[in-house]
């Protein structure tokens, strides 16, 4: 079965399957309304990133999926929020936007970070971020206007970064993707 | 499993072989890397029932129908240029907002195809769409970004079956098959060009005369960066050329005052044009490239290095 990949509106929704792609497993592209049902016939979900924010936008069976899931779950820029919002964090639009370049500083590299050095470049392009995490999670990462550039909760197999980890210019991004797909 | 440019070459031709059947199909031809790539795998695929054409639109880089004609005669390729400058700029006269500039660009591509067509009786147009093409031209819950005019350019009615046998391949996958399929270094490893051609390097309105400005500015930037890679001061980037802005600025030309156009200079590192950021070039290079600029082109009295990455910029300006 394959490793659904949710196209929620990114640029780089193709780039997430090319990379899943290349680290040798099957990803599948899905529109955001994808059914309930196909949803739970994954292996893993990961939810893409998008131009639309969590608070305004229609997610169908996404969020009722996200708090019932039983695969594990990456979520990146929207994605991320997404799992945020929908399981009582909360999600605002930031003082600063940050697109391009951000040096991302590891505080905990828990499973999502595992292996990577404590500081590193990556891609960002969004403007809404995640001031509050959910109970249960732990912040992995932040950047100088980003407080929580990344976090988890292992025992609900939930991981979600604020960067891009699929995107070239992301330094190490490729090791991420290999730690969450570990968990498949 | 990364990616495997054989497995792919198979399966391509035999889709392409599945596709187009018994008919005959045309094929739009750039120059570029990801269309050279589509004309060979065509070729193979369809033999003589594939007509390769080249639209010289008037806005192609510096002496491009002639260097691409040899290029690809050398891998096999016949192909056949057509002079529709006249067509493309008396479309565009006038006209400066980007996305109808790359609208009508689509059309007049288009039309020019439908008419060779008839005149070949092909069905299918194979195009060298790559995935950030119908990425960014939107759709689904995706912003359009740009109309690429081999996608979201394109006229929703069309008498051609279109074939893109490339659409989930980028760039540097392309530059592997490419090499798999042998062509030389000189297509494989060429910088990108974008479909619309120079149009998209002119911003505003476009006259032929501004055409010229910009394929001897975009000519001025390629000598003196391949030079520089060729003598190893600098890595080689994905893309480098020169743009022209609407705005005109003031200097001073030997004791008398100048008022002239102002030229962007862009050259950006990338690896499959997703992301980008700009290229660090020495200030020499620089020096060089504006000397030459503001010297060799009139109408050109000041020249701007881009300092903006993808995103929240693009590569091209349009």
């Amino acid at each position: 079965m394959p490793i659904l990949i949710v196209d929620m509106g990114s640029q780089y929704t193709h780039v997430i399957w090319r990379a899943v792609r290349d680290l040798g497993k099957e990803g599948k592209i899905v529109q955001k309304d994808v059914s309930a049902k196909e949803l739970s016939s994954a292996t893993a979900v990961i939810l893409s990133g998008g131009p639309s924010s969590v608070t305004k936008d229609n997610f169908h069976s996404l969020p009722a999926f996200i708090k019932g899931a039983k695969v594990p779950i990456l979520g990146i820029c929207l994605g991320h929020q997404l799992i945020a919002h929908t399981l009582g964090g909360k999600v605002v639009k930031g003082k600063n936007a940050e697109y391009g370049l951000s040096k991302i500083e590891v505080d905990k590299p828990g499973v999502l970070l595992a292996g990577l050095p404590r500081t590193f470049s990556a891609w960002v392009s969004h403007f809404d971020e995640v001031v509050k995490m959910p109970a249960g999670f732990v912040s992995l990462a932040h950047s100088d206007t980003c407080s929580t550039e990344a976090m988890e909760n292992v025992k609900l197999r939930l991981f979600s970064t604020q960067f891009h980890p699929e995107v070239w210019h992301t330094e190490n991004g490729e090791k991420i993707l290999e730690n969450f797909l570990k968990q498949v | 499993m990364a990616f495997s440019p054989e497995k792919f070459i198979f399966q391509s031709i035999d889709s392409i072989r599945a596709t187009v059947g018994r008919e005959r199909a045309v094929i739009a031809v750039s120059g570029g890397v990801d269309s050279s790539v589509a004309a060979v795998l065509s070729s193979r695929a369809l033999g003589r029932r594939i007509a390769c054409v080249f639209v010289d639109t008037g806005m192609m880089r510096k002496d491009e129908a002639r260097k691409v004609k040899a290029m690809l005669a050398r891998s096999g390729v016949r192909l056949s240029v057509i002079d529709a400058s006249s067509l493309f700029f008396s479309r565009l006269k006038g006209v400066s907002e980007p996305e109808k500039k790359r609208k009508i660009i689509g059309k007049a591509f288009i039309d020019v195809f439908e008419k060779e067509a008839k005149k070949t009786k092909a069905k299918f147009l194979i195009q060298g769409t790559i995935a950030p093409d119908w990425i960014e031209s939107g759709g689904g819950s995706r912003d359009t970004i740009k109309s690429h005019h081999n996608v979201g350019g394109l006229p929703k009615k069309m008498g051609l079956a279109l074939v893109e046998p490339l659409r989930d391949l980028y760039k540097h996958e392309v530059r592997i098959v490419a090499a798999a399929l042998g062509l030389p270094p000189e297509i494989s490893q060429r910088q990108p060009f974008p479909g619309p051609g120079l149009a998209v390097r002119i911003v505003g309105d476009i006259t032929p005369a501004k055409a010229e400005i910009v394929r001897e500015a975009c000519h001025i930037v390629e000598e003196e960066l391949e030079a520089a890679v060729a003598r190893k001061e600098i890595e080689k980037p994905w893309q480098y050329f020169a743009a022209l802005l609407p705005t005109k600025t003031v200097g001073v030309r030997g004791d008398e005052r100048a008022y002239q156009y102002t030229l962007v200079v862009r050259a950006v590192r990338s690896l499959d044009g997703m992301t980008a950021n700009f290229s660090h070039l020495p200030p020499a290079l620089l020096q060089r490239i504006s000397t030459r600029i503001t010297n060799e082109i009139r109408e050109v009295g000041r020249v701007l290095y881009d300092i903006t990455n993808k995103p929240p910029a693009t590569v091209e300006l349009e």
